[in-house]
């Protein structure tokens, strides 16, 4: 079923419009939770209670044209703080490597409350995105977004690990620079 | 602001390239992911053997390709893309002739074979590692890369379920696209028929269909010719004179849900009647 009429469903509040975005993004929508959790039954949780949320947010929201990033993100939410609050899971390491590399792209980290908002971060990290190469692009939003490993982009892309690292850590630096340039306070 | 909070913003990545970085890479030397596809192929091919039940459909079977996909341009400008059966020979195929040399799979210059009596396909020869065997586990045991022909099919036909009756064509719902450079039928007429019937049909087929006959695999990426062929399988199809745009193709399909406790559900894909551009 095309994404406009799931979305219709849900507008609708027709519960169908949950079997069918199982039917179409179960599996995906698994994969991320589980490649985050690394845990079955948390997986299978964090993919149900993705369901649920698109269902308390559509509507107001009708992503149309992008359901699936739009269940993504919020999957990837869910997982992530999954991830924070259960202790038996072990993914402290992972989150921890992933925030490092991450203080490595913001200009002057620091403890300070976020003084940006979301819309102006969207436009700059969109706006470094936009400049990369498809490739370069594609294995930034895999680490950063569906926070794949090294082995599993090096497995996706037929590059070698340390050709991943490589391209990861410049393109972190290049995010530095641009964040910079756009005179970025963080 | 601290590295967590920075990655938790990441979600702020333009919905767009989420999507893309979804699908399917690019390769540069060996198209490996051909392997994978290849070990579920090579597993769900032997599934007939035992119980004589037509094999699952490849999950990106019916999806768009995109342009991310292993595709080749012939001399009028149609796309061809990999078929989603992968389909590979050590030998070219007969009545193929070479054509010429196009860039495919992420290869340069490999050269590409023609059969006018078959303009739907299009054999490329490059790197693949598609073939080995496969274990006692299930596991495929891949050769080493090495070249081969590859099987190309026609956009405009590429993952189409068709079944040929009485003359007239008739492709599933599930893989007729409304919408696209070519699409198979017109937006309102799937939209009519999508409204009365659905894609599928759960258990017995509506009042008014009755059997009508099994029909004959004419193999997969075909355009069958003859009457009651279909180029997925073997299934029972149901038609009502009343409704001549739509027959019913038996299916069995395993829901989300009843996976867990291996249930499977029976009844029909609703197929529509189209004009086959290459029929």
């Amino acid at each position: 079923m095309e994404d406009e009429k799931i979305i219709e469903l849900y507008l609708e509040r027709n519960e169908e419009a949950i079997e069918r975005t199982s039917e179409k993004f179960g599996n995906r929508l698994f994969s991320l939770s589980f490649g985050i959790t690394e845990d079955f039954e948390t997986a299978e949780e964090c993919e149900n209670d993705t369901y649920l949320e698109a269902w308390n947010r559509i509507p107001p929201h009708e992503p149309k044209s992008y359901l699936y990033a739009f269940l993504a993100r919020i999957a990837r939410n869910i997982s992530l703080n999954r991830c924070r609050e259960k202790e038996r899971l072990k993914r402290k390491a992972f989150l921890c490597e992933l925030s490092t590399e991450m203080e490595e792209c913001i200009p002057s980290p620091d403890d300070t409350e976020c003084r940006i908002d979301d819309m102006i971060f969207a436009e700059a990290i969109n706006g470094f995105l936009r400049k990369l190469g498809e490739e370069k692009r594609n294995i930034f939003v895999r680490r950063y977004f569906y926070l794949d490993s090294v082995s599993e982009i090096s497995n996706r892309f037929s590059f070698s690990e340390s050709k991943v690292k490589t391209t990861l850590f410049r393109l972190r630096k290049s995010l530095k620079d641009h964040l910079e340039k756009e005179g970025f306070e963080i | 602001m601290k590295g967590e909070e920075f990655l938790d913003k990441m979600e702020l990545i333009d919905p767009k390239f989420i999507e893309k970085a979804e699908a399917k890479p690019k390769k540069h030397r060996t198209i490996k992911w051909i392997s994978a596809i290849a070990a579920c192929l090579c597993v769900l091919a032997a599934i007939p053997m035992i119980n004589s039940e037509p094999p699952e459909i490849p999950q990106s079977e019916t999806e768009d390709p995109g342009e991310m996909a292993p595709n080749i341009k012939n001399s009028d400008g149609r796309r061809f893309f990999i078929s989603p059966h992968i389909v590979v020979f050590d030998e070219l195929p007969e009545g193929f002739e070479y054509s010429g040399e196009t860039d495919a799979g992420g290869f340069e210059n490999v050269p590409y074979y023609t059969n006018p009596e078959v303009p739907e396909w299009i054999y490329v020869y490059h790197e693949v590692n598609t073939d080995g065997k496969i274990d006692s586990t299930g596991t495929l045991i891949p050769t080493e890369p090495h070249n081969a022909y590859v099987r190309y099919v026609d956009e405009r036909i590429r993952g189409a379920h068709l079944v040929f009756i009485d003359g007239e064509y008739y492709i599933s719902m599930w893989s007729a696209k409304p919408y696209g450079d070519y699409p198979d039928v017109a937006a309102e007429y799937y939209d009519r028929i999508e409204s009365a019937y659905g894609n599928r049909i759960s258990g017995e087929a509506p009042e008014g269909f009755s059997f009508l006959g099994t029909t004959v695999f004419s193999g997969y990426d075909t355009v069958p010719k003859e009457n009651l062929h279909c180029n997925y399988g073997t299934f029972d199809v149901y038609a009502n004179p009343a409704v001549p745009e739509v027959i019913l193709v038996s299916t069995q399909w395993h829901t989300a849900e009843s996976d867990k406790n291996g249930t499977v559900n029976k009844g029909f894909d609703v197929y529509i009647r189209y004009d086959c551009p290459l029929g």
